[in-house]
């Protein structure tokens, strides 16, 4: 087994507010290998964009971390300095967000912003700062590369902002991309193909993605592995195809079911929803975060906080897994 | 074998009851500790003012020719009689504090009445029926905002004489424009809201729109500008006396004690210090009770 | 403009006291040096007539002659108006160049004891009573400490003939050199202080504030997942779009500080054209106060418009809504 490019063990996140500490990531541990695709799922709230702001240490000044081990690319991610960090992030490590069109600033051109990364890291000069520019343009599919450096974000569509974005994040060949729900705010069609534009980069690149997103058709597409997570905690981990076919977890299982079928032709039933609500992250519930949720649960989850079962590489947090020959 | 429920009843969570509007509001106002501070550093200065004629130890316009220009009572020369010391002419600091507290609260009071209400009332006119009311008075507004404050103060007291009343009707008059423009864009919002254009379907008249329909929900900037209002109000006011155009000697008010101070900045600088302290401290709680309010109005800004 | 214009003209000629009167004085003249005094004023027209006449002369610079001193207004005001510049931009300078700073400063130490002294002190800068600052100022640098001087713009014993009007400019081009200009810098830094407090609250209370919004915004993230060095993401892509709050407020500060000079300039007995004005409507100096009030309108109108120029440079995004 070749050494993990990112490897997480026990991480947690607390965040000090108004109403108290809200531990928002609680005990979370993956791993992702170079050039591989991880995919995180989970409804809005589960802790993972914190737990990839956490990797990148954008975490805001009221959170406080705490992990057994969290190293990147053989360096321990909890003594760096905050200098160090600064390397790495933009260069080796890099993250795209959510909604493009604010996550570019209005003030300054396309151009003047992806030249900075480039002029951070890897120290070009002015000509081949432009070269490089127009180059990453073109490689993320944005036409017209040259005059495009001159426009400003408000010039742009969604998905070009976006492609943008992405052309900032590669631009000095990170080894780890975490893509954080980078498809929600476009549209379908345009979806599509920056899903396409990250799949070509990483075949290039040889560069390892954490997807994130609560779209189980997406990760389908484009993950090796999948990571589902609730309340703060992953609940289930394993290669994609065995978890999304024989989910483990109550949680992935009812997930899986709430996904509408589009050519199931009995479909006048209810839309099936999980009942109950996300459990408040200030006052948790005892036991196993899911208990008032599921449909499984007896007294025992209400009492004790679930091990980690593994079947093989499958991996899964809870008392009375689903359909687990005992 | 696993069960497949396919369809689940949502389980009832319990509603916490609708928090009262007030007692929302009541709830950010409290938590802000700045807020507070004001409206008891106001509320002190209110007290003091109403029950100036009792708390005063003298009259503020006694003279007490054998006691001049004394320092106060824990200075060298000082006397307990005068506990803040006396004047030029021999007239107790404290007791003219005191009653300059109520001079000041007055002002205060009557500047925001008159400028609010009467610049509430144009607001409402002009945002209402726009046309060429609106053109020209809004005209009228941008000319008086063109002018510095203090000027247009000076200018309208030279035209009506120099004392207490007519510096209260110049400030009022400055402060004008600033109600007008703020009432006005309220209203213009509120206009456009469906229930505005309901309740014309339903026959409300002018008079019902504006006051019954629209005027309530323009009254969180008013209140916000209004407790603004008193801290420039006093402020200009006491600028005018200072210059000689407000509240004439010996009406004891802190902006003319000030003025008459000057002289004896050198000799005697407690009384220079203590007038401008008073406007200093009112003025402070207006603008932290001010903030305060601004804070609990709008829901946007809560932290 | 045309509007001020009217209320200028109007507002002055409303009020009571007959200039020929304080003119002549209580002597009693006769009605005819009366009446020649009044032709000679203009003052015997009809209203209507008198505010053409003003209108007319007025566009072509000719604002009439001040009463009192019998010279030209517009020479008056042309007198006086660069000691007015002089403290005024002192002042904002001032403002600006210490109030940005401790604002970002303030904004990026947020919660830290140095913020909330810094809420606190803002505050009282800006409940302060202008006239009454400005005498605790003396009182504490010019009569305990000593060390400034409490009126006037240079010490008396120099006798500068004004070439550009800025004392401290022209203090150089008469050969003076450094001992006259520390005596006019010394003159000048108390006034600046007083009259600058007022912006420098506001200014850096908005700086903090309006950084402290742009620092929530995700393109902020952005620039920080990029690697960016503190520096440069606090001070070129946050300050950037902080900027427009910051200079509607720096515009807004122009007119608090003509307001200020009015007062500042009769605590400190500078000579400039806000104690100019207040001396002339309580001496009823029509023409003075006519022509004031129209320049310093003009003044506040030119500024406003150089501000919104300004916010245009500033964010690409103003200037197509331009």
């Amino acid at each position: 087994m070749s050494q993990p490019l990112l490897e997480v063990s026990n991480l947690s996140v607390t965040f000090d507010t108004l109403r108290g500490k809200l531990k928002a990531v609680d005990g979370v541990s993956f791993s992702v290998a170079p050039g591989e695709t991880l995919g995180i799922v989970g409804e809005s709230g589960c802790g993972k964009s914190i737990t990839s702001l956490a990797v990148m240490g954008l975490l805001p000044s009221n959170a406080s971390m705490l992990a057994s081990s969290f190293r990147f690319n053989d360096r321990d991610l909890l003594s760096i300095s905050e200098c160090g960090y600064r390397e790495l992030r933009g260069g080796s490590l890099s993250m795209i967000f959510q909604d493009p069109m604010t996550s570019l600033n209005p003030c300054f051109t396309v151009g003047f912003q992806l030249k900075e990364v480039l002029k951070a890291h890897r120290a070009a000069d002015k000509k081949s700062c432009q070269r490089l520019a127009i180059e990453l343009l073109e490689r993320v599919g944005i036409a017209d590369a040259e005059t495009r450096l001159d426009c400003y974000p408000h010039q742009l569509s969604g998905g070009m902002c976006q492609r943008v974005m992405i052309a900032s994040a590669i631009a000095c060949r990170p080894k780890l991309l975490i893509a954080d729900e980078p498809t929600t705010a476009l549209d379908v069609t345009i979806q599509a193909q920056i899903l396409d534009l990250l799949r070509d980069l990483q075949t290039t690149y040889g560069m390892a993605l954490i997807l994130i997103t609560h779209n189980l058709g997406v990760v389908a597409q484009m993950a090796s592995r999948i990571a589902v997570m609730y309340a703060g905690q992953i609940v289930e981990t394993g290669q994609t195809k065995a978890v999304l076919s024989a989910p483990l977890h109550p949680y992935t299982e009812a997930l899986l079911r709430c996904t509408p079928d589009v050519d199931d032709c009995a479909a006048k039933q209810i839309l099936p929803s999980i009942r109950g609500i996300v459990p408040d992250l200030v006052h948790r519930p005892s036991g196993c975060q899911l208990h008032p949720r599921c449909d499984y649960a007896d007294q025992t989850c209400r009492n004790q906080d679930p091990a980690v079962l593994k079947v093989g590489s499958h991996e899964v947090k809870c008392i009375h897994p689903v359909g687990v020959i005992k | 074998m696993k069960q497949t429920v396919l369809i689940n009843p949502m389980e009832t969570i319990p509603v916490s009851s609708e928090p009262h509007a007030a007692g929302e509001f009541w709830y950010f106002f409290r938590k802000n500790r700045g807020a507070v501070i004001g409206l008891v550093t106001i509320g002190f200065f209110l007290f003091v003012a109403v029950m100036a004629p009792w708390l005063a130890p003298h009259p503020p316009s006694e003279l007490f020719g054998e006691a001049l220009r004394l320092p106060p009572a824990w200075q060298v020369g000082g006397n307990w009689r005068f506990p803040l010391g006396t004047d030029d002419v021999g007239r107790d600091m404290l007791s003219r504090l005191i009653c300059g507290a109520r001079v000041s609260m007055g002002i205060g009071f009557l500047v925001v009445f008159l400028s609010a209400g009467v610049g509430t009332l144009l607001g409402l006119v002009c945002g209402y029926y726009g046309g060429i009311l609106d053109s020209v008075l809004m005209r009228a507004v941008d000319v008086l905002m063109a002018l510095p404050s203090i000027l247009l103060a000076i200018v309208v007291v030279s035209i009506l004489g120099p004392n207490l009343f007519n510096a209260i009707l110049a400030t009022s008059v400055v402060a004008i424009p600033s109600f007008v423009r703020l009432v006005r864009a309220s209203v213009l919002e509120q206009k456009t809201k469906s229930y505005v254009i309901a309740s014309k379907t339903f026959g409300a008249g002018a008079f019902r729109q504006i006051f019954v329909n629209i005027l309530p929900n323009c009254l969180a900037p008013l209140i916000v500008q209004g407790t603004l209002g008193f801290s420039d109000g006093i402020l200009n006011a006491a600028a005018l006396g200072f210059l000689g155009l407000g509240a004439q000697p010996p009406t004891a008010e802190w902006g003319t004690m000030l003025s008459d101070a000057r002289s004896f900045i050198e000799s005697s600088p407690w009384l220079v210090t203590l007038p401008g302290l008073c406007i200093l401290l009112v003025v402070l709680g207006f603008n932290l009770m001010g903030d305060g309010l601004r804070d609990a109005l709008d829901p946007r800004l809560r932290k | 403009m045309f509007g001020v214009t009217v209320v200028s003209f109007s507002l002055i000629r409303m009020v009571p006291g007959d200039p020929v009167l304080l003119l002549l004085g209580e002597r009693g003249a006769s009605p005819e040096v009366y009446r020649s005094v009044q032709q000679s004023l203009g003052l015997d027209k009809p209203i209507l007539v008198q505010y053409g006449i003003f209108l007319r002369q007025a566009l072509k610079g000719d604002l009439g002659e001040s009463i009192a001193s019998r010279r030209p207004v517009w020479q008056e005001f042309k007198d006086r108006f660069p000691a007015t510049v002089e403290l005024g931009m002192t002042s904002m300078l001032m403002a600006i160049l210490l109030g940005i700073p401790i604002g970002i400063l303030a904004a990026v130490k947020r919660n830290s004891i140095f913020d909330y002294s810094f809420i606190t002190a803002s505050l009282i800068g800006y409940s302060m009573p202008l006239f009454w600052w400005g005498l605790i100022l003396i009182l504490f640098f010019s009569v305990l400490l000593g060390w400034t001087p409490v009126s006037g713009r240079i010490g008396i014993e120099y006798d500068i003939v004004p070439r550009t009007g800025f004392l401290l400019i022209d203090v150089w081009l008469a050969g003076d050199g450094w001992v006259a200009f520390k005596s006019a810098a010394s003159h000048l830094i108390l006034p600046s202080l007083a009259l600058g407090t007022i912006p420098l609250a506001v200014i850096s209370r908005m700086t903090r504030s309006s950084l402290l919004e742009v620092l929530g915004e995700d393109y902020i993230r952005t620039a920080q997942a990029k690697g960016l060095s503190r520096s440069r993401v606090i001070g070129i892509h946050a300050l950037r779009n902080a900027m427009v709050p910051i200079l509607t407020v720096i515009g807004l500060m122009f007119g608090t500080i003509i307001t200020g000079a009015i007062l500042t300039e009769t605590i400190f007995s500078w000579p400039g054209i806000g104690k100019w004005v207040v001396n002339s409507v309580t001496a009823r100096d029509y023409p003075v106060i006519q022509g004031g009030i129209l320049l310093i309108a003009i003044a506040v109108v030119a500024i406003n418009l150089l501000v919104d120029v300004l916010y245009a440079v500033v964010n690409p995004r103003m200037r197509d809504l331009l």
